[in-house]
């Protein structure tokens, strides 16, 4: 028998199902005691009409975390990157030790800590040793820290279900509780708090599995594989395992024996090379020079690494502040020196997209749509030096580290006939302008985390000579997103325009078409002319089910 | 999924690989060298080999094979014979026997030993993959045991992974009743895996009296004077053996995979050369054992260190004479100045002391003070307590003293490590508590 819980998803039984392959009972009655809970949804204000500027949400949430602290009220605050869970951490023990506050009774948490310090902070939680904790997303699943007062959302989590995992770490049996969630400045935090009935009423996400991903089939096979050999005609998974099995011969790595069964045949363990948290297999260690005896502060995957442990980044841990003297790309360590600056660093990705394989095509308003096969590489090549505070530019430095590439599943829209006889530059704007919001509508409509839909655009794509936008999943082999964008493109593009259409800012601005890249440019009026020769008939994303 | 979908998406994969490929060719065309790790390994396995070509990678072609075809060919390459059983195909191979004479009687003597009865089992096993998890299988097992003088040879060896019954079942076989298992580190490795295996094919492994894992021994007893415990370390610096050159164990599981595929059966032969060679050492270190360190006169002439270790062994099985002779034997000459034969008169005298013999103990500690190391302070801090607590005398007990922390200072100017962390202290501290007794007591 195979017991599976779930706290917060909305097709428990569908996913269990196509976890085991089985029919399964669903229980789904909570009869769990609890206390009066409070929900606030914060707008930050708008500074700016003309910029589209508004408070940080980081501010406010370390604002709304200090009276609960000095109250004595045991308080998480969830941050949406490691860098800004250092930043707001920084903020509350500067903010606690002026005012005489319980300062050491304040703590980070996030991935790239050592396991040590995690289950330290985990056990304070428990034994209400530490009063509050500045944490990623790291503390949402699977974690047990007990039930504390308060939960304050530093910028929505990304999804309902998220969302609710967090504020449910606040949530005591007897006493009353609070949860805060503020809008970061992206357009999806700004529709979910506009739109509180999106999160109060509606049902949380649907898990999604796609047991056709070939590569996490694949590598189910692998590790299957290592254990007991296949019998010929055995299935795994939706199909036969035969054809995947021959793939894989070929590969060197299984079999088939006299006996026609098909043994694993290679000296390597299949499992080791894979992560069940991480995305990327292999991880950077960091390594603290400062001391006499060097030690190892953390570890963060590949990805990140290339982002945060860049030479001359300043990496921060514990809200200390170390300088990366030097990054070990091949032998992935980063050796770093304990400083105390003034800046941090921001270090920038850039992506190209090349199309492998297109599945399907069709015509639509203004040019035409498809999904497919893509490679996505994606390269680090500067950085940013930004004072704290201010966020004030200090100048820039190159970063040389090697391209990562993502093969995966991609949706694009090819806008050659709505953008004829467009000058160049204003396409350029009006393309990010609607790709930012398409990016946006889709993960609403489709109820992921915006960072799980990548975005690229070209105004005359190598590969099609039409202006392009590509919604890209950030899975390899992607989860089937890209499948479903294409067959719901109208709604998607009607969605777009009225989000656009919608924002209280004059022209353009972080929480509808991104964030302006030249001061004297009109990108919502580019964006929204651009897609009304997009737009085919009266569909809107209040219509999108689920949604609202 | 449907299987155009799958096909579609297995042929893209193809796609990417072939040109993966391509790259990777390129990218080793354009720096002109492979890694030199790689490259340290394949010119060791060139250098192993007298007839072979080096592996290839990977072997693309995956049709069934006959695992009959297999095993002739593992036979003809190994120089053995094939055999047919009813749960298929196994690959046996005699090697010449070995001369190697052991008092079975004198190694029952030393502790943790068979008794001279006791059928030995020497075991050694290569495997498909270096870890010992689920999926890890022996294809190779090399057994020896003593038939009077002679230790006999045998290997056995896996055609196909379908065979594994066969191979097993000769295993067991092999095994007599009541054997005591002798390998390295096979507790924690060989025998295990051989056990899942075992289960794996719905047998039960055969049952043994007991498991010697020389590793351990020899861990406890040389591990002072080697620079690891790896079985070829310990054939270099205790057997003073030299193998002619060798393979890497890293490589071994890759070279039977590329066997199964259709790759040569010369990288093989050098895998068996390999596991005959452990297997051997494996009865030459109880020989060694035996022979060096075995009841009698010969102990005198095994290094003070070794003793010292032996003594700790006897003493855990109880064994207190033969702990104290071994240690009177590395406690002489204490003059010479080796720091074994201090740390022998230490051990001695603690020994005596906890058996009640406080007259032998004094005499020992007081032989301590002409070591020329930072031991001697210890023989002086006993002194200084006899001194204290027996003879009364607190101007001699204190001079002791500070003879103890002259020995200290001059060890630790020689740049000598200084015994355990605290010493100084404690030794400075008795000496102040001394010298305020003589204070009180002259005054």
């Amino acid at each position: 028998m195979i017991v599976c819980c779930s706290a917060t998803i909305g097709n428990p039984a569908e996913l269990a199902a196509a976890l085991t392959g089985r029919q399964p009972r669903l229980v789904d009655r909570n009869g769990a005691p609890s206390g009066e809970r409070h929900v606030l949804m914060i707008q930050p204000p708008l500074l700016d009409p003309a910029t589209g500027a508004r408070g940080s949400a980081q501010t406010l949430a370390t604002r709304w975390a200090l009276p609960f602290l000095r109250a004595g009220r045991q308080t998480l605050v969830f941050g949406r990157s490691r860098v800004g869970v250092e930043l707001m951490l920084s903020t509350l023990r500067e903010a606690l030790r002026l005012g005489d506050g319980p300062r050491s009774r304040v703590r980070g948490y996030r991935g790239g800590y050592l396991p040590t310090e995690r289950r330290a902070v985990e056990r304070g939680l428990r034994d209400g040793e530490l009063l509050g904790v500045v944490t990623t997303n790291a503390l949402e699943l699977g974690v047990d820290v007990g039930q504390l007062d308060v939960a304050i959302l530093a910028g929505y989590p990304g999804s309902i279900a998220a969302t609710w995992q967090q504020m449910g770490r606040a949530g005591r049996r007897q006493s009353t509780s609070v949860a805060v969630l503020i809008a970061g400045g992206g357009p999806v935090d700004r529709y979910v708090v506009e739109h509180p009935e999106f999160l109060l009423a509606s049902t949380p996400e649907e898990a999604r599995l796609d047991p056709d991903n070939l590569h996490v089939l694949l590598a189910h096979l692998k590790a299957a594989c290592f254990e007991l050999p296949f019998e010929p005609g055995e299935h795994f998974g939706p199909s036969e395992a035969e054809p995947l099995l021959a793939f894989l011969g070929e590969e060197g790595l299984v079999r088939r024996a006299g006996d026609d069964r098909w043994y694993w045949s290679n000296e390597n363990f299949p499992a080791s090379s894979v992560s069940l948290r991480a995305a990327a297999e292999e991880n950077v260690v960091i390594i603290d020079t400062t001391p006499d005896r060097p030690r190892v502060i953390g570890e963060i995957d590949i990805f990140a690494a290339q982002t945060l442990v860049h030479e001359d980044a300043i990496y921060i841990h514990e809200s200390t502040q170390y300088h990366v003297d030097k990054l070990d790309w091949d032998e992935r360590k980063a050796y770093v020196r304990r400083v105390d600056i003034d800046h941090y660093t921001y270090a920038d990705r850039a992506v190209t997209l090349k199309p492998l394989e297109t599945f399907a095509t069709a015509a639509v308003t203004g040019g035409s749509r498809a999904h497919g096969e893509v490679m996505v590489s994606s390269l680090v090549s500067m950085f940013k030096k930004l004072k704290f505070g201010t966020d004030e530019n200090l100048g820039w430095g190159p970063v040389h580290l090697p391209e990562i590439e993502l093969q995966t599943t991609s949706y694009w829209l090819m806008a050659g006939g709505a953008a004829h006889g467009w000058r160049r530059a204003d396409l350029d704007v009006a393309l990010i302008g609607v790709g930012r919001a398409m990016q946006a509508v889709a993960a609403v409509m489709l109820m992921v985390d915006p960072r799980d839909l990548g975005l690229v655009s070209q105004v005359r794509s190598p590969h099609n000579q039409e202006p392009t936008v590509y919604l890209y999943e950030c899975v390899p082999g992607g989860v089937g997103l890209s499948e479903r964008l294409f067959e719901r493109h109208a709604e998607l593009v009607a969605g777009a325009a009225e989000l656009i259409a919608a924002c209280d800012c004059a022209s353009g601005c972080p929480a509808c078409t991104g964030p302006r890249l030249e001061p004297d440019v009109d990108a919502k009026a580019l964006a929204l002319r651009l897609l009304s020769a997009l737009v085919s008939g009266p569909a809107s994303i209040a219509a999108a089910p689920n949604a609202a | 999924m449907d299987g155009t979908r799958l096909q579609r998406g297995l042929d893209n994969l193809r796609r990417g690989r072939v040109a993966a490929d391509r790259a990777a060719a390129a990218r080793a065309e354009r720096s002109g060298e492979a890694d030199p790790d790689i490259r340290r390994a394949i010119a060791s396995i060139v250098a192993a080999a007298d007839s072979f070509r080096a592996p290839q990678p990977v072997w693309r072609d995956v049709g069934p094979v006959d695992a009959a075809a297999l095993a002739h060919r593992l036979a003809a390459g190994l120089d053995g014979d094939a055999i047919q059983t009813p749960r298929g195909w196994y690959v046996r191979r005699e090697l010449r026997p070995v001369y190697l004479p052991v008092d079975r009687e004198r190694l029952a003597s030393l502790p943790g030993m068979p008794p001279p009865s006791a059928p030995l089992l020497c075991l050694d096993t290569e495997t498909t993959g270096l870890g010992s998890a689920a999926g890890t299988v022996a294809f190779l097992i090399g057994l020896a045991w003593w038939e009077g003088e002679r230790l006999r040879l045998l290997q056995l060896a896996l055609p196909d992974h379908s065979e594994e019954g066969a191979l097993l079942d000769a295993l067991a076989a092999e095994t007599p009743r009541n054997a005591w298992l002798v390998t390295y580190n096979g507790r924690s490795f060989d025998w295990p895996l051989l056990e899942t295996r075992f289960r794996m094919n719905r047998d039960r492994p055969p049952g043994l009296d007991a498991h010697l894992d020389l590793l351990l021994l020899v861990r406890r007893l040389f591990r002072h004077r080697l620079p690891d415990a790896r079985l070829q370390t310990v054939e270099r610096h205790l057997l003073r053996r030299h193998r002619a050159p060798d393979i890497p164990a890293s490589e071994i599981p890759a070279i039977y995979h590329s066997f199964l595929r259709g790759g040569p059966t010369g990288p093989l032969r050098v895998v068996a050369r390999h596991n005959a060679e452990d297997v051997v050492t494996l009865g030459r270190i109880l020989a060694h054992l035996e022979r060096g360190y075995g009841i009698g006169e010969v102990r005198r002439w095994a290094p003070k260190g070794d003793l010292v270790r032996l003594a700790r062994l006897f003493r855990h099985e109880g064994r207190t004479d033969e702990a104290l002779s071994c240690l009177a034997e590395a406690a002489t000459g204490i003059e010479g100045g080796d720091p074994d034969t201090a740390l022998a008169t230490v051990e001695l005298a603690r020994l005596l002391r906890r058996h009640g013999r406080i007259a032998e103990a004094g005499v020992t500690w007081s032989r301590l003070v002409a070591a020329p190391g930072p031991l001697a302070a210890l023989g002086w801090i006993e002194l200084a307590k006899e001194r204290e607590h027996r003879e009364r005398n607190l101007a001699s007990a204190w001079a002791a003293t500070d003879e103890a922390l002259l020995a200290l200072y001059r060890s630790r100017g020689q740049g000598q490590a200084i015994l355990r962390r605290g010493l100084e202290a404690d030794l400075a501290g008795r000496r102040a508590r001394l010298a305020r007794r003589l204070a009180r007591a002259t005054a």
